[in-house]
């Protein structure tokens, strides 16, 4: 018998983060984030930690609902774990494996009309070939590997600053300008975006690097903005 | 006719603090337009002079306070011509407040009013959707909310003019540390009957960042 009660889901992020970006340099990966979270409009969080470690040589960067992130990062944890113990001590996940967990993990809850409201980034260094991994998964499912890439509203304005930037050679100095310009633009144009951000650098040789936010500088005393107001525009006359 | 309301409309939702001191009004606000999502204007000023000693600020969608603001310094202007002498604050206030009273199905915003005149002195006026009161210490946005307590806490009636400005200046800065959608610089005008002076911090020199 068909239960009659209608199903419900919930239909929007709740406490949510801003985007994410990634990009792959010639000696690793660096993935930055910022450490704002939004709340019924208002920057509830602003310490917040958005990108996580999930195994030796995987983290993971990701957007959209937190406390889905949490319940996936716990999940993600105990297959680490297992890993560990089933292999008595080796590794055999490698990123792409759970890169391509939460993917099918993300599908077969929007099949469910029921997702998790959440875009990921992952990145990581392969163990046995010493391969760069850079991926992402969207809200519907959706898996795509590359040299950058993004979550968010960032896939809308940082496109044209990446594209065609990230070549094979790039330096760790290279990669961080073109985050601090994506961010500047994001800062600049996205309401939940803040500006404190986090990056996350991997290493070829494994190392994971987590470094203390630093704040973006911005610009905010340009000479039209403090001298043409309203009172030069509209039709008022002033003595002075 | 069924009001239009799209859905993802660029709004002024902001911060706006007023208040008046001893010997003139000092009106505050920040400078983010934001919609839902994006930020239209992260400099933009809310300030819009109605005469020379009177000024309005905005909030609400942006296009229908910007067109009311226009209507009412019309209004005004068309009034003084006829008395022939400074209008009054209050005159200013309650042209806003017919003219959001009587389109209200239409329109989505509200005001202050805020200024000198030679009769009263220095007044400010709260327009919030068709009812005018006059007062003190006026605020309105979706930023007030997150300072009404710093608000009630600290302010005192007849501070002196640099006391005025550090509480407008702090409490804007409380106001965009947690409220997304006010942001960027803090604008200031401050009117005496000697005319207005504007003040704008950009959000490099703000304390609370």
């Amino acid at each position: 018998m068909l239960d009659p009660t209608p199903k419900t889901a919930k239909d929007h992020p709740e406490i949510s983060g801003g985007s994410t970006i990634g990009i792959k340099y010639d000696k690793g990966v660096l993935l930055a984030a910022d450490t704002h979270l939004m709340y019924a409009g208002c920057y509830w969080y602003k310490d917040a930690q958005r990108i996580h470690k999930v195994a030796d040589n995987c983290v993971i960067a990701s957007s959209g609902d937190y406390a889905d992130l949490q319940m996936l990062l716990k999940k993600l944890k105990d297959k680490n774990d297992y890993d560990i113990i089933a292999e008595d001590g080796h590794q055999h996940y490698e990123p792409k494996d759970y890169c391509k967990w939460l993917a099918n993990v993300h599908f077969n809850k929007r099949m469910r009309v029921d997702p998790y409201y959440n875009s990921h980034i992952v990145a990581g260094v392969d163990s046995k070939s010493g391969d760069k991994f850079l991926g992402t998964v969207d809200v519907h499912g959706n898996n795509f590997e590359g040299n950058y890439v993004l979550t968010g509203i960032a896939n809308y304005f940082c496109n044209a600053i990446l594209d065609g930037n990230v070549t094979d050679d790039l330096t760790l100095e290279g990669a961080r300008e073109l985050m601090t310009k994506c961010f500047t633009v994001l800062y600049y144009k996205d309401k939940s975006q803040g500006d404190k951000i986090q990056y996350v650098t991997i290493d070829t040789d494994s190392n994971v690097n987590f470094e203390d936010p630093v704040t973006l500088e911005s610009k905010w005393d340009y000479h039209f903005t403090k001298h043409l107001t309203n009172d030069h525009t509209r039709d008022v006359r002033f003595k002075n | 006719m069924d009001p239009i309301d799209t859905k993802d409309v660029m709004t002024d939702g902001t911060t706006l603090v007023s208040l008046v001191y001893d010997g003139g009004v000092m009106l505050g606000c920040d400078g983010k337009s934001a919609s839902a999502v994006l930020i239209g204007n992260r400099m933009s000023d809310k300030l819009e002079p109605l005469h020379e000693h009177i000024y309005c600020q905005r909030t609400g969608v942006s296009a229908h306070t910007e067109a009311v603001a226009r209507y009412a310094r019309y209004f005004l202007d068309s009034h003084c011509a006829e008395t022939g002498d400074l209008p009054l604050v209050e005159t200013a206030a309650s042209i806003i407040q017919k003219i959001f009273y009587e389109n209200g199905k239409y329109l989505r915003g509200s005001m202050l009013v805020g200024g000198w005149d030679p009769v009263e002195g220095p007044q400010l006026f709260d327009v919030n959707k068709g009812a005018k009161i006059s007062k003190k210490i006026a605020w309105n946005g979706s930023g007030s909310f997150v300072i009404i307590g710093y608000l009630d806490k600290n302010f005192k009636e007849n501070m002196s003019k640099a006391e005025a400005f550090e509480f407008i200046k702090e409490a804007i800065s409380l106001a965009t540390y947690r409220d997304g959608s006010s942001g960027g610089s803090i604008r200031i005008v401050d009117i005496t009957k000697d005319g207005r002076k504007r003040h704008y911090i950009p959000h490099n020199e703000k304390e609370i960042k």
